[in-house]
């Protein structure tokens, strides 16, 4: 069964979120290409300065990426589903449907963790070339938040189409927009590097998945206008 | 109490703490202005505080004895700050309180120094650069390396190729230990910057609380060391390197207090602060020759001494409150408390919920009420837990009650 379910979230998603994973490479090549051409032009010393001594970010253009591919995984995931009702037949099969939605959601959580990592991997290899590993980490605790609102925009996405009732969608469209925001709120270097603010980094996909479950209960049961 | 309820009442405090962010958040944007103070400065002629108020339309510039000046006047009362004007004009006096006067030696003398508490608190690259200090040039030059200092020592690394330079990092290490170093530091200070008059190295405090000195003589290490008290925790030093050579910087201990590095071996010399904490105030030293003007500022105000140059006691002071402005203060009366992530003391994030009393008791109070009378009209009842809510964080709760039904 979950083979069955995996194929199907595969067969919906493979050529578009291929394409996710293509434009994620490209941006991250066209990042190198563009550091190699600031190294040639500046210079190592005057680089290695500024990242240093004037907090610049030298990797920014991935920013919204992680989110977006949140985002359009989930669209590619979930609205076959809300759309003519489709999520039903699923959720009528013999499984509990707390057990159809954890698979549902891992295959995209495994489909974006494997993303992010390798995305990850890329810029620790290629930023340990170039930098002292005081700069590598520095740079890695900057782009953490950043993936972790690619796994919450997935969630909230699923959030908030799931939701049966317009109203209530709005409610909900809001609520991700102020957790999404945590993501995005500085873009000072590693200024999410306090571990109370990493543990808010985490509490939020939990809460994000949370809602999905409620948002899908409130689908399956039919939850009308009048009851908001 | 069922699952789904249990969700229901997680949105419930997931909705009061967007609230406590957004609502907070707009009322600031349209009630906020900039707080402004007037420029002040001792004057070294009529020993007073002498400062240009804008208040009225018309520019007016006063000192505390009463006086009022013309804009010459003002110049020729304030010559350690309008020095260069005067000197133009022909009126740079030759002497003053008994010391010969010139442009040079009051450029000499005089010095901005600026601190915010986001000085400190920021997430940072512990990589840091040592020029040499000799070099017979008028500008510095690029060292072509930098360095991280460890539990052993100090790495240098080499930007071009990312790889330690073992020769000289072998050699300052070795120093080091020499002198008993014992890593990892607990505060560096360095001035990255090249354009500086001259260069004084790097400041190290290790876990032993040892002071050291490092920099970098003729492509050689240079390394001195002074045992620091005990019980004293530095936790930031800000290198200065001032044309006048008096002091190195200034050390920021764990206790508040302020000290600058004598260039006198090393000797660490209070500044006079009454009221100072260094995660909460900003700080502007406008010195000259004759007094520093110590300026601390919170968002209760604005505290200048006058301090005497030579021996470092405060002669005089004055306070300037905020204006009030009487549309942000009446937010207590509305919100019981503001939740923000970020603030201008820290590059960090940080989230801190903001409480000023009780004065949002009424309003909570008369939508606790509201809300009742809501729930009989549509015949539903009340659920403790949300009354509770509504009570404690009023009109947060209220609103996220409104957009939750707890019935269905």
């Amino acid at each position: 069964m979950i083979k069955a379910f995996f194929y199907k979230e595969w067969i919906k998603t493979r050529k578009y979120f291929a394409l996710v994973v293509i434009i994620g490479l490209i941006l991250e090549a066209y990042m190198f290409l563009k550091l190699g051409r600031s190294f040639r032009f500046a210079g190592y010393e005057h680089l290695w300065d500024v990242v240093i001594n004037k907090n610049q970010f030298l990797f920014s253009y991935l920013k919204y990426y992680p989110f977006w591919a949140g985002l359009i995984l989930g669209i590619l995931q979930f609205l076959p589903e809300i759309s003519n009702f489709r999520i039903k037949l699923s959720l009528h099969l013999p499984l509990k449907e707390t057990r159809i939605i954890f698979y549902m959601l891992s295959y995209g959580v495994i489909s974006l963790v494997i993303l992010f990592v390798l995305l990850s991997g890329i810029l620790f290899l290629g930023a340990s070339h170039f930098f002292a590993k005081e700069i590598v980490s520095n740079y890695l605790l900057t782009t953490l938040p950043w993936f972790f609102s690619g796994l919450c925009g997935y969630f909230l996405f699923a959030f908030c189409a799931f939701e049966p009732v317009w109203k209530r969608k709005l409610v909900n469209i809001c609520l991700s927009a102020f957790l999404l925001y945590f993501f995005f709120i500085t873009d000072f270097p590693a200024a999410y590097e306090k571990l109370s603010s990493i543990i808010i980094l985490c509490i939020i996909p939990l809460i994000g998945i949370t809602m999905v479950y409620y948002s899908i209960y409130r689908f399956k049961i039919g939850v009308q206008a009048s009851y908001r | 109490m069922k699952k789904t309820e249990k969700i229901k009442y997680l949105v419930f405090v997931l909705l009061i703490v967007m609230f406590s962010f957004v609502l907070p958040l707009l009322w600031k944007i349209i009630t906020d202005d900039t707080v402004s103070y007037p420029f002040t400065y001792y004057s070294s002629v009529n020993k007073s505080f002498c400062y240009i108020d804008y208040s009225d339309k018309e520019i007016k510039r006063k000192d505390n004895l009463g006086n009022t000046y013309t804009d010459k006047q003002f110049d020729s009362i304030l010559p350690m700050f309008y020095y260069r004007q005067l000197a133009i004009d022909g009126n740079l006096p030759d002497s003053l309180n008994g010391l010969d006067l010139s442009v040079k030696k009051i450029r000499m003398n005089n010095f901005f120094f600026r601190y915010r508490p986001a000085n400190i608190s920021r997430p940072g690259i512990k990589l840091y650069r040592l020029f040499e200090s000799k070099s017979g040039k008028v500008d510095l030059e690029m060292p072509g390396d930098v360095f991280r200092m460890t539990i052993e020592g100090v790495e240098f690394i080499n930007p071009e190729n990312n790889e330690v330079i073992a020769g000289k990092s072998k050699q300052y290490s070795k120093i080091l230990m020499k002198l008993g170093y014992e890593g990892p530091p607990k505060v560096v200070g360095c001035n990255p910057s090249a354009r500086k008059a001259y260069e004084e190295g790097c400041f190290i405090v290790d876990q032993k609380n040892q002071f050291f000195h490092m920099k970098m003589v003729n492509g050689k290490p240079f390394v001195k060391k002074k045992k620091l008290s005990e019980d004293f925790e530095p936790v930031h030093i800000a290198n200065t390197e001032y044309p006048d050579k008096r002091f190195y910087g200034f050390v920021f201990d764990e206790r508040n207090n302020i000290y600058y590095i004598s260039t006198d071996n090393y000797k660490l010399v209070k500044i006079p602060l009454p009221e100072f904490s260094y995660l909460n105030y900003n700080l502007l030293i406008m010195a000259n020759m004759f007094y520093w003007n110590v300026a601390s500022t919170t968002q209760k105000g604005k505290t200048i001494y006058a301090v005497d140059a030579k021996h470092l006691n405060v002669v005089d002071s004055i306070h300037y409150l905020p204006e009030k402005n009487q549309l942000k203060a009446f937010s207590k009366y509305i919100f019981p408390g503001a939740l923000s992530f970020n603030s201008h003391k820290s590059k960090y994030l940080e989230s801190k919920l903001r409480f000023e009393g009780f004065h949002f008791i009424w309003l909570n109070i008369f939508l606790l009420v509201l809300y009742n009378i809501l729930l009989k009209w549509r015949k539903q009842a009340f659920k403790l837990p949300v009354l509770i809510g509504i009570f404690l964080t009023g009109i947060y709760g209220f609103l996220s009650a409104l957009l939750i039904n707890f019935e269905k």
